[in-house]
Parts: C-alpha cells; sequence; structure tokens
C-alpha cells in the first residue's frame, strides 16, 4: 500500500491550472450556450429551431453526414483491408495520404475544390454541377471525414491474426462467408468507432462545406452555416439554439453507439 | 493410400523451403513430421491443407488430386497452433461453424457438436467463449471443430507449444485415443521428438526442407540412416571406425557390424550408440555388450529414473555421455574419478559428413 500524497502548494497550483484551463474552455462555453439559448424562455428557442431555414439546414446537415458517413464506411473498410493485407508499390505514400485530411485546412479543401470545379476551373464542363451545390459539399465531407473509420480499422485489422480466416476456409466457408462471419464480426467495434468519429466530425464540419456550398440560404447552407449566418444577423437565440442541437445530436449519437457495443473499450 | 505427395517443391523467391518432397500415409496412421523451426514442417502441412500454394508437386488425398482444389473444397481438418478459435463464438459455436456452412440441417448440427462436446470431454462447457476456456480446453475445442465436417485428414500444427508439461501429456493422450476411435489419418508437426516418440506411428524427420528419413520411432532412435536423425532425436556418442565385411573396427578393436549397413560397407563410418545403450564395469568380464575401451569418470548426476555418467574415454581421447539405470549404477559400484570399462550393448552406424 503506497502512502496517500500530500498535496504540495504547487500540486495546487498545477491542479488550478487544469481547473481553469477546463472550465474557460469546455464549461463556460456550454453554459454560455444554454443561457444564450434560453435567454428569453422555452418559446424562442422553439421557434428558432423550427425556423424553415433552420430545419433545411439540419436536414442538410443529416444528409451529409449520414451519406459521408455510409460512403467513408464503405470505402474504409476496403482501403484498410488493402492497406493491411496487401502489398503495392508506393503503399507508404497512400498510407500516409490518408492522413491529408487531418492537416489541411478545410477551408482549403473548399476553395480547391472551387478552383478545380468552379465556373473557371479546370472541370467546368461536368455533367454534374459540384461547385456550390449539395454534391460538391458531400465530396468535401467526405473528404475531411475520411480517415476515421480507416484509422480505428486498420490496427484492429492488423492484430487479427490471418490464421481465424483459414480455419474457416478448411472448414469450407468462402472468403465472403469468412469476412462476414469471421472478419466482420472481429473488427465492427473498430468500424463502430470510426463511425461514431465520423459522423461527429461531419456534423461539426463548417469551412469546407461553408467554401464550395457558397453558403446560399436555403439550397447550401448546413447547421453549422447557418449559425454563422445567425450570428452575423445578430440573431443569438437562433444560432445558440442550432448550437445546442447540434451538440445534442453528438451526445446522441455517443449514447447510441456506445448502446452498440456492449462490455468494450475499457474493461 | 490416405495421403500421397509426389515431388512437393516449395520456394520462397530463391529460397526452396520444400525440396521435393515425396510421402505415403496410410489411412488411420498418425503420422508426426518432426523437425527444428524453420525446418519446413509446417509449410509442407500448409500445402496438403490448401493454405499454401505450391510451385510443383502432386498432392493425393484418398486417392483425389487435390493439388489445385482450395482449403474449402480439400476436406481436412486443420488445427492451428494457437487453436484459432473464433473468439466471437462460443465453443459448441464453433464447433458447429464447418457444419452450417455444409447447411447440416440444424436437429442433426446440434447433435454432431453434442457427440464431438463429449468426444473431447467438454460437454458442460459448450456455452463458454474462448477466453473463458483453458488452454488445454481451447485446444480440444479447435480439434473437435476440426473434426465436425468429418475430414478425410486430420492435420495439426505444432500445437501443444503454449501448454504447460503435464496438460501436454493429457493432451497427447487424449488426441490419441480420438484419433483411434475415428480411425482419422492424422498428420501433427513438433519440434519435440518425445511427442514425436509418444505419438506417431512413424515420424518423417525434416530438415532445411528436406524430407530426411521416415520410419517407426524406435527404428529412427536406434538405427538412424542421417546423422541429423541421430542427433536430432537424442543426444548421442560417436566414434570413427571402418567397416570391413561383417566386422567393424575402432582403432585395433573389432565389433561385429550392425545389420542393415552393409551399404557402408569398406567405408570410414562413425559408429553411434545413445547414451543408455552404454554400460560401466569396473572389469570388462562384468560389462554387458560389447567392450569398447577404458576411461575415466568425470561426474555422476541425478537424472530421475537414471543417473547421467561423463567418461573421459582414453583411446581414442574423447567425452561419453552415459545414461545409467540406478539400480545397475549401484550393482557396479561407480564413483567420479573411478577407472571404468566401457562398453556398447547397441549401437549402428552412420556415414561421414
Amino acid at each position: 500500500m503506497r502512502e496517500k500524497p500530500v498535496n504540495t502548494f504547487w500540486a495546487w497550483v498545477l491542479i488550478g491550472i487544469v481547473l481553469l484551463y477546463a472550465g474557460l474552455l469546455l464549461i463556460a462555453p456550454i453554459v454560455a450556450v444554454i443561457g444564450g439559448a434560453f435567454e428569453k424562455g422555452i418559446q424562442p428557442f422553439i421557434e428558432a429551431i423550427t425556423a424553415p431555414d433552420a430545419l433545411l439546414s439540419l436536414r442538410l446537415t443529416f444528409l451529409l453526414a449520414i451519406s459521408a458517413a455510409v460512403i467513408n464506411t464503405v470505402l474504409g473498410i476496403i482501403v484498410s483491408w488493402v492497406l493491411v493485407r496487401h502489398q503495392f508499390p508506393g503503399k507508404w505514400f497512400f498510407n500516409a495520404l490518408v492522413d491529408l485530411p487531418f492537416v489541411v485546412s478545410p477551408v482549403i479543401v473548399g476553395y480547391v475544390m472551387i478552383v478545380l470545379f468552379g465556373r473557371t476551373g479546370w472541370f467546368q464542363n461536368l455533367p454534374i454541377q459540384l461547385a456550390f451545390s449539395v454534391p460538391g459539399m458531400l465530396i468535401v465531407t467526405v473528404f475531411v471525414s475520411l480517415p476515421f473509420v480507416i484509422r480505428e480499422v486498420m490496427p484492429v485489422l492488423a492484430s487479427l491474426r490471418q490464421e481465424q480466416e483459414e480455419a474457416a476456409y478448411t472448414l469450407g466457408a468462402s472468403p465472403w462467408t469468412t469476412f462476414s462471419r469471421i472478419v466482420f464480426p472481429a473488427i465492427r467495434h473498430g468500424i463502430i468507432y470510426g463511425v461514431i468519429l465520423t459522423l461527429a466530425r461531419a456534423l461539426g464540419e463548417f469551412g469546407a462545406v461553408a467554401v464550395i456550398g457558397g453558403a446560399i440560404e436555403g439550397a447550401t447552407e448546413t447547421a453549422t452555416v447557418y449559425i454563422y449566418r445567425a450570428l452575423l444577423d445578430r440573431n443569438n437565440i437562433g444560432a445558440y439554439s442550432m448550437a445546442i442541437v447540434l451538440g445534442l445530436i453528438a451526445v446522441g449519437i455517443l449514447v447510441i453507439m456506445n448502446r452498440l457495443r456492449p462490455n468494450e473499450r475499457g474493461h | 493410400m490416405s495421403i500421397l505427395l509426389q515431388n512437393v517443391i516449395k520456394r520462397y523467391g530463391t529460397q526452396t523451403v520444400v525440396q521435393d518432397v515425396s510421402l505415403e500415409i496410410e489411412q488411420g496412421e498418425l503420422f508426426v513430421l518432426l523437425g527444428p523451426s524453420g525446418s519446413g514442417k509446417s509449410t509442407l502441412l500448409r500445402i496438403i491443407a490448401g493454405l499454401t500454394s505450391l510451385d510443383s508437386g502432386t498432392i493425393y488425398l484418398n486417392g483425389r488430386d487435390v493439388t489445385n482444389l482450395p482449403p474449402q473444397k480439400r476436406g481436412t481438418g486443420f488445427v492451428f497452433q494457437n487453436y484459432s478459435l473464433f473468439q466471437h463464438m462460443t465453443a459448441a459455436q464453433n464447433i458447429a461453424f464447418g457444419l452450417e456452412i455444409q447447411r447440416v440441417p440444424r436437429p442433426e448440427r446440434e447433435r454432431r457438436v453434442a457427440e464431438l462436446l463429449e468426444l473431447i470431454g467438454l460437454s458442460d462447457l459448450g456455452d463458454r467463449m474462448p477466453s473463458q476456456l483453458s488452454g488445454g480446453q481451447q485446444q480440444r475445442v479447435a480439434v473437435a471443430r476440426a473434426l465436425a465436417q468429418q475430414p478425410d485428414v486430420l492435420l495439426l500444427d505444432e500445437h501443444f507449444g503454449a501448454l504447460d508439461v503435464k496438460i501436454r501429456a493429457q493432451i497427447r493422450q487424449n488426441l490419441r485415443e480420438i484419433q483411434q476411435r475415428l480411425n482419422v489419418t492424422a498428420i501433427l508437426v513438433t519440434h519435440d521428438q518425445e511427442e514425436a516418440f509418444e505419438l506417431a506411428d512413424r515420424i518423417g524427420v525434416i530438415d532445411g526442407g528436406r524430407l530426411l528419413e521416415v520410419g517407426k520411432p524406435d527404428k529412427l532412435y536406434r538405427q538412424p540412416r542421417e546423422r541429423f536423425t541421430a542427433t536430432f532425436l537424442g543426444s548421442t556418442n560417436l566414434w570413427k571406425a571402418e567397416r570391413n565385411g561383417k566386422s567393424l573396427y575402432i582403432g585395433d578393436r573389432q565389433l561385429p557390424a550392425p545389420d542393415e549397413t552393409d551399404h557402408l560397407s569398406g567405408q570410414t563410418v562413425d559408429m553411434m550408440t545413445r547414451p543408455e545403450a552404454i554400460d560401466l564395469a569396473h572389469k570388462p568380464e562384468d560389462l554387458r555388450g560389447h567392450v569398447l575401451g577404458q576411461g575415466q569418470i568425470e561426474s555422476i548426476s541425478f537424472a530421475g529414473a537414471m543417473e547421467r555418467i561423463v567418461v573421459r574415454m582414453y583411446e581414442p581421447e574423447q567425452r561419453i555421455q552415459v545414461m545409467m539405470n540406478l539400480n545397475r549404477a549401484r550393482e557396479v559400484g561407480i564413483h567420479p574419478g573411478d577407472e571404468v570399462w566401457i562398453g556398447a550393448r547397441d549401437y549402428y552406424l552412420l556415414p561421414l559428413q
């Protein structure tokens, strides 16, 4: 048994710094947002979030986030599989490239998209319009949330002993059956965690979708862009209310996903 | 013929890991592939199961050419080194997996799983997850899973490694019983010669990708044709000797040449004697076996039922390892520093390297 450490003066100073830091950066904004939204009671809050443009922006945010999550989950599993299981020239480069969305500013991503697909861009004669449109916004959302599933699934896949798959083969299972019944259950926790992070990232994206979408009210305005416009319009209750909704959705996702992966992580 | 390999060759880049292996294994036989790590024994096993491709050669299982068939169609049961149980399935689900793949109807499936669980003595642990089973239990579940589809051939890769000595002995016993009861042909890969001796109907010694020698355990131990077999299967003493006619000469001492060594006639050879085939005595007439010469006892140590004795022989000058049972050692009355006569009850010849 170790003696309980007695906090010295300097220990209290450190603890104070931590509490102040967390308080200023994490707690204060939450309190401020909640306070702002309900400044004039619950009625203005409900009106703010049921306004047609608010609902439209929320719908677009959901559409983008869920679509990006689906695309990045399917492609992410394939990319993880290839990067873990196969060898090809330039693999290290491709592997490093996956992290690009972590380091590139989303605003730059949006800008590059306009350079490529805008009215005077390099590819201006595509059958679908990408600049200032939802498809373009989907592409940037997919881009910024691309690494999460891959980075969550790759280590799980790498730690999976290939002998389990071989065992399934010798028992007569086809490669697809082996993937769906042996590999998938083993990596599903990684996938679920990757999906959580992908959704969270996609829901909160601002810069890239604002630039490529052009922030057109009622058309390419996402929830985060809506908040920005509300703040500019001095519609504080609108901005705070939407912020609360996004925050609750994020918490909701976390709770649901936690339910879906029982007895895992930290036990 | 249950398993037939013809001229199997496997290369990785410029390295040949299986060199022209041909082998026949009878129905119901338990064949042990014995070799050091990196000898190619596991690769050979994987080739038979179809998990590793071969560069040339042919494989027949029960008369069927399976050389180009995928593992799914070979009808082999494979037990992996680390069991490789499906971690998210219970023991019973693991065993049932192959039957589900074959679309065996549920009642039949459940009956088979119950039978197999009973066969491995784990009837009441069917709903445990692999992580809740001991190493020995996991091993047995892996065997049951491999047997569920009633394979023609059971292949076991070096899978006792992770278990402690006592459990290993139990598992071996259990495995042998199951294999004999089901009369399934089995190949077991190991680097442990004791295990090979205990289980094998026949042993194939493999080194550097070559199948050096195949035979019954006692024959390989007492009368190996290859030097590697002699040294790998246990410690041994070697004397330089000349074989001529029906005689063997160590220096000017003459001994009868062992049977079946005519192929070495007229050659300089190594005479090998296992430590337990050597006898010591104070007078040459008390020796059991053929007199080899004299020497002095360097050390004696206790090794269970035997005394482990090191003798420094005078002519030719060399150290000799002796294992003498306790009764005989007491009868002879030997002590460190004693001068003794050395004799060989059993010996065999090896070609010079």
